[in-house]
């Protein structure tokens, strides 16, 4: 089961899990989307979930590889530059003008580049980090955010049993990866300063802590900026 | 070299070899007719020496139950170092730490020098250490031997002679319950040994049945089939032809049972996926890689290698992931870099994903460590004496290994241990048994071969 939980809903918490990958065994790279604290509702961020998830789907699926397998599980880049923000025009002219993606362009509907540009859209506006959950150590172990930034906190675990997370600090309830599973964590940092925890609680090594600080001496986080796409054979 | 006691009725070559026995602590014997088999002898292979390896344990195995069996050599190529014997070097394979090492004076029985030590094997059940080496170079023949070691004394036991100078000994399990170990080199052909039989040949073709001549070997996790890459001996042709074949061997009888046309003058490696659907192989001149469906019996997809001159091919516990040795093979041959496939993407588009860097110099082979927990890949260096550990989860280097004496590394093998029961659980060709079981556990792969039974063979205690 997957899902990405809409912001505009204030939600305190929710959780939701993917127990159906963890059957699979496969490491998919399926998301687990936690939303800790709600964003701030302004217009940017009135945005069709429903749509936003619809293109998940198919930036994971699309021609049996996804849009993930050149660039990126999370569109941080790969083979393929990151399209972390990246909008509907831009995803245009890639397919018109990339030749390694002719492949996909009798495989997304008109419909289907809205809904990925909306996952994309989406995507931009939250700062990714990325910790790998391996051998009970988080790698790395410690992070800082802006106060006030929206976070897409994504924990890999590497390992081939499941690991649960606790959290100190920040309002999660404990919550399971599967064996080779990724979990999303969607959360916007508090105003204030501030330290929180994010622990293995069933890992064979307990002393292992993901610290995240909350401190104004952190970069701020800016959306990236549209990118040009130039054309390649 | 270990010292090992005289055997009946070898006193009569030992005689006869006085001069060079002078030399060396070692009292050998001679070859053994009994040992001979018609395949052996075919594929010109024979008993040199033979020795009682028996003796006190060279290490511990209880305290160090999984280790990382790999070479210590002279080196080659205009990169030396130092060390002038063939040897083995054992490396805790979760400490890290070199348990021990050994090397063996072959120097003293009157070779005129070292063919560098291109690999090493271990039977399936731990007991044997299979280290080729020879006189001459590559191309030399005549000279070749495949010493065979006791794991547990790490003294000689055997000293096979080969016509070409060998190059790899790894596992073969195959469908009909067999656990051997096979070998090949330069204008070596296939031979396969049975651990069970006092090592002895029982399988094997050579070049004649093949048709062309052959490079290397890797037998498919079902064990029923071994596809070897085809040869041009003439190097300008290796740069020149593009026509070339792999060619797929039966193990049941060791017949050809079909070839591969590929588009690459000089293939290489190959590495199988778990689930036995498709075989990757690498190309030295055209830097490629080439997904071939086994049941379609066919390519059906390139890549580019994301490497110049690429060597060996392996995957990690995803086995999706395909990474690809930068040797530098047919090309500069110092090669630092590893490159990334994703496997899902080459029929689609025939780029990589992505290079690293790993400054493991003229590295060749990658051995995947039979921890999924752990998802790394061991990789020999020839070039930098060293072993390195590579995170594929990190996607980067976490720990160098040194060589004890600052020798060459080159290919290895996990072996677990249970006291001397031992059970190879990966090697240049893969994963086995126990290890290869829990891949395709964790992958839900149920259609599995013949050769993944949980057991790693004949076992027994040493």
């Amino acid at each position: 089961m997957f899902g990405i939980v809409d912001p505009s809903e204030k939600l305190s918490m929710h959780i939701n899990l993917s127990s159906d990958v963890a059957l699979s065994g496969l490491r998919t790279i399926a998301t687990v989307f936690i939303a800790i604290v709600a964003f701030p509702t302004c217009a940017a961020d009135q945005v069709d979930m429903a749509m936003v998830e619809q293109g998940r789907q198919i930036f994971e699926t699309v021609a049996g590889v996804g849009c993930k397998a050149c660039h990126g599980p999370f569109a941080e880049g790969k083979v393929g530059p990151s399209n972390r923000g990246v909008n509907e025009a831009t995803i245009r002219e890639a397919l018109a003008k990339i030749g390694p993606m002719q492949f996909l362009r009798e495989q997304l509907a008109e419909e289907d580049i809205k809904r990925v540009a909306a996952y994309t859209g989406w995507m931009g506006r939250h700062m990714l980090v990325k910790s790998l959950l391996k051998r009970g150590r988080f790698i790395p172990d410690a992070i800082s955010v802006y106060p006030g930034t929206p976070v897409q906190l994504v924990i890999e675990n590497t390992g081939s049993e499941p690991a649960t997370l606790a959290a100190d600090g920040i309002p999660v309830a404990a919550s399971t990866i599967a064996a080779r599973d990724t979990a999303s964590i969607v959360w916007t940092a508090p105003e204030t300063e501030g330290k929180s925890t994010i622990a293995c609680s069933d890992c064979k090594i307990k002393d292992g802590l993901l610290a995240i600080e909350v401190t104004k001496t952190a970069k701020p986080y800016i959306p990236p900026p549209q990118p040009k796409v130039v054309a390649k054979p | 070299m270990p010292t090992t006691p005289l055997r009946w009725p070898c006193w009569l070559a030992a005689l006869a070899a006085i001069g060079a026995i002078l030399l060396s602590p070692v009292l050998c014997a001679s070859a053994d007719d009994s040992w001979a088999t018609p395949l052996a002898t075919k594929l010109g292979v024979t008993l040199e020496k033979s020795f009682d390896s028996t003796g006190p344990d060279a290490w511990d195995p209880k305290k160090h139950p999984l280790v990382f069996v790999t070479t210590e050599g002279p080196g080659y190529g205009g990169l030396l170092s130092g060390v002038t014997l063939p040897g083995i070097a054992i490396v805790d394979a979760d400490s890290r730490e070199v348990v021990t090492s050994q090397h063996y004076d072959v120097l003293a029985w009157g070779w005129k020098n070292v063919f560098e030590d291109h690999g090493v094997g271990v039977s399936p059940d731990g007991k044997w250490i299979y280290l080729p080496t020879g006189e001459g170079t590559f191309g030399t023949m005549g000279f070749g031997r495949l010493l065979i070691i006791n794991a547990r004394t790490l003294k000689l036991d055997k000293v096979l002679h080969t016509n070409g100078n060998p190059h790899h000994a790894k596992v073969l399990h195959t469908p009909d319950g067999r656990h051997l170990v096979m070998s090949y080199g330069w204008g070596q052909p296939l031979f396969v040994l049975d651990p069970a039989q006092d090592n002895k040949v029982v399988g094997g073709l050579d070049f004649n049945d093949i048709g062309i001549d052959t490079y290397l070997y890797f037998a498919s996790p079902d064990g029923q089939e071994i596809i070897a890459g085809g040869r041009f001996r003439d190097s300008a042709a290796r740069k020149d032809t593009f026509g070339n074949v792999m060619v797929r061997i039966g193990t049941k009888d060791w017949r050809v049972i079909g070839t591969i046309p590929i588009q690459e003058s000089t293939p290489v490696w190959v590495a199988f996926s778990a689930d036995n659907k498709y075989a990757y192989f690498t190309g030295a001149v055209t830097s490629r890689v080439f997904k071939y469906d086994r049941k379609a019996d066919k390519i059906v997809g390139t890549a580019r290698a994301g490497v110049e001159g690429p060597y060996g091919a392996h995957f990690g516990w995803n086995d999706k992931d395909l990474y690809v040795i930068g040797k530098g093979e047919e090309s500069h041959n110092r090669g630092k870099v590893l490159g990334f496939i994703d496997t899902a993407l080459m029929e689609k588009s025939e780029r990589p994903v992505d290079q690293f860097v790993t400054n493991c110099i003229r590295g060749d082979h990658g051995i995947l460590h039979p921890d999924p927990d752990a998802n790394e890949l061991w990789i020999s260096c020839n070039s930098s004496f060293e072993v390195v550990v590579f995170d594929l989860d990190q996607k980067q280097v976490t720990k160098r290994i040194p060589m004890p004496n600052g020798g060459s590394s080159h290919s290895g093998a996990f072996v677990k241990y249970d006291g001397w029961s031992g059970d190879v659980l990966s090697d240049q060709n893969g994963l086995h048994g126990s290890a290869l079981k829990k891949k395709r556990e964790l992958l839900g792969i149920r259609d599995v071969g013949s050769n993944v039974q949980g057991a790693p063979g004949p076992g027994g205690k040493m």
